[in-house]
């Protein structure tokens, strides 16, 4: 009983603390509708590509017809702007290199958590831009949108989309964090920009590949970022093969925690606190 | 037990050296060449609680490394801190809860919003109970007179006006170690005093223990009953302000402003003349002679004025530091 009101007590804080970064986040760099709108452009980009390739293969490319890819460069969309995180230049340049994380050592609340906090109020914001913009889609075209009706399997989904989240939250403060021991951190990143919008299905449909690439990826974290939450929520796979998903997320995600703890630690003894 | 134990303290910045252009960078990436900059060498001193401690030092000293070093803030290199039995780097929250640096030039306000917020998040995440934040908040915005711009976006208020919220900030959940690196730095003559006498009251009122790096030797002269004399990352002197006074100053200055034209070789028997500029003349004279040369003065010249004064500050810093 106790305990229950003392973790109630812990979550009210927590709630407290977001909404008062969610102010702070609306008033410092007005969250902005440009972020969304450039999270358009690859997906509308590929598809304009998709639309010549397809009415050059007479209309279906992989069993993918011209109306499949656009439903899936529309939920592209939503869950790159939904769910992957963009702390990585928050921690290295504001926070590293500029020397704000002095600020955060000094409190008493986990450093990873007032970032987690942080980005939160961003991805509900663009999210629900980019599901307004779906809904929107889907009184005109009613055919491009078709989500599962399988309240389990929707369930699934939901759940597989918040750890596809936590996954890339973890994965891009791990990437932030380099910047304690590179100076010229943008390299790294845009090398793992590349690297993630192919193996994350972002560019081109996972199932495109061939097989031992697409292994590989599967192997990989990037794919439970965003490819498999799509699949997901269109309703392409099984109770099995989301259990099997959920599985390689928390797998991932238990790996990354224990990177982040570690190069936390270590990289924490190599910071000066700079500009203070 | 003491507040603060430091024992054999020393920390070494890195920093690594990058050669000029693309083949720099990646040779630097592959061959690590690092510049070692030892910062604090060496230091050992114990602060009891309740203690308002001045750290003095030219810039570069090893002032704030140490201050960033007792906070948790910095790996020390080698050697042992012990703030409030705790190691500071292993920054449990029950030893963050009991501790606040504040620094002139860097804030933890949130620039875009009113400084009430900042209070509101301070709130939180230190877990301060309800009444107790009223309480604490009602009183420090009493005495440092601020009720009128806790609601005002930060980046419109004035830089006194900033600093006295930045201090709330840091006091709301009453620390019982209080950093405070340079808390005069662009403050005006009149804010510098109203924030000295409020360092004083604070460390009086709750028997906080105060460390305070400055650059106004005023700052540390008023406030604090100890001094710690840094330079080059070494402890040079650490004790009473009188004593350093003592210690390193066998002189007095005397000015004098005559009446009549002297003669500067008739002055040269009495003392150093640091300044000849008649009517005025300044001489520095050994600390036991000062009473009978002022006699002396009197006696054979026609004097208007007379003042003996304890040399300047500054000079009797500069005076430790050449010796160093
Ligand atoms: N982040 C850093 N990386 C490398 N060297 C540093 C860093 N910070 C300080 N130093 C060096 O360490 C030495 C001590 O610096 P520190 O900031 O402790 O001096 P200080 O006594 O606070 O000086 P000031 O009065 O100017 O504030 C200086 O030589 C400085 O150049
Ligand atoms: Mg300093």
């Amino acid at each position: 009983m106790l305990s229950a009101m003392s973790f109630q007590k812990a979550n009210m804080r927590y709630f407290r603390i977001f909404f008062l970064q969610l102010q702070h986040a609306i008033e410092a760099r007005s969250l902005s509708v440009v972020w969304f709108l450039t999270s358009l452009t690859t997906p509308l980009l590929m598809l304009i590509f998709w639309s010549g390739a397809t009415a050059a293969a007479g209309g279906r490319i992989f069993s993918w017809s011209y109306s499949n890819f656009a439903t899936y460069y529309l939920f592209i969309a939503l869950a790159s702007s939904m769910l992957t995180a963009h702390i990585e230049e928050d921690v290295a340049f504001e926070d590293i290199n500029k020397g704000n994380l002095s600020q955060y050592i000094l409190k008493p609340f986990p450093y990873y958590t007032s970032k987690f906090l942080l980005e939160l109020p961003w991805r509900l914001f663009q999210g629900s831009l980019a599901i307004s913009g779906i809904v929107i889609v889907a009184l005109f075209f009613k055919n491009l949108v078709s989500v599962t009706s399988s309240p389990i399997i929707l369930l699934l989904a939901i759940v597989i989309a918040i750890l596809a989240f936590i996954l890339s939250f973890t994965f891009k403060m791990i990437l932030g964090l380099l910047a304690f021991w590179f100076t010229e951190i943008s390299g790294v990143m845009n090398v793992n920009e590349i690297i993630f919008s192919i193996a994350s299905g972002t560019l081109i449909p996972l199932e495109f590949f061939p097989n031992n690439l697409r292994t590989l990826f599967e192997i990989l974290p990037f794919s439970y970022m965003i490819y498999y939450p799509i699949i997901a929520f269109l309703g392409k796979l099984n109770t099995t093969s989301l259990l099997q998903v959920i599985l390689m997320q928390l797998l991932w995600i238990f790996i990354f925690s224990l990177v982040y703890k570690f190069t936390w630690a270590k990289g924490r003894k190599t910071f000066t606190a700079v500009g203070l | 037990m003491s507040a603060i134990t430091v024992n054999h303290l020393n920390k070494t910045y890195k920093s690594y050296r990058k050669d000029p252009g693309f083949f720099g960078s990646v040779r630097s990436l592959v061959k690590r060449k690092y510049e070692n900059i030892p910062a604090v060498k060496d230091i050992s001193f114990t602060i009891e609680s309740g203690e308002l401690v001045g750290f003095i030092g030219p810039n570069g000293a090893g002032k704030t490394t140490t201050l960033k070093c007792l906070s948790g803030l910095l790996f020390p290199t080698s050697g042992e801190i012990s703030v409030l039995g705790f190691k500071p780097f292993e920054r449990k929250n029950e030893f963050l809860k009991q501790i606040s640096l504040v620094m002139g030039q860097k804030n933890q306000l949130w620039w875009d919003l009113p400084p009430m917020e900042t209070f509101l998040l301070n709130k939180e995440i230190y877990q301060i109970p309800k009444n107790h934040f009223k309480k604490t908040l009602d009183e420090l915005i009493s005495i440092l007179e601020v009720e009128d711009i806790i609601n005002i976006q930060v980046r419109k208020l004035s830089l006194g006006q900033r600093m006295k919220c930045e201090l709330i900030a840091a006091l709301l959940h009453s620390p019982k170690i209080l950093f405070l690196d340079e808390p005069t730095i662009g403050l005006d003559v009149v804010m510098q005093k109203k924030l000295r006498g409020f360092v004083r009251e604070y460390n009086k009122k709750f028997n906080a223990t105060v460390i305070l790096t400055s650059h106004y030797m005023e700052d540390v002269r008023q406030l604090c009953d100890r001094i710690i004399v840094i330079d080059h990352g070494s402890i040079l002197f650490d004790g009473k302000f009188d004593e350093l006074v003592k210690k390193h100053t066998q002189q007095k200055i005397i000015s004098v402003i005559f009446e009549k034209e002297v003669l500067r070789e008739k002055l040269l028997k009495l003392g150093i003349i640091k300044d000849f500029d008649l009517p005025k003349v300044v001489l520095l004279v050994k600390r036991e002679n000062a009473n009978s040369v002022a006699e002396k003065l009197l006696k054979d010249f026609s004097v208007l004025d007379m003042n003996i004064e304890e040399p300047d500050i500054e000079d009797v810093i500069r005076n430790v530091f050449s010796k160093s």
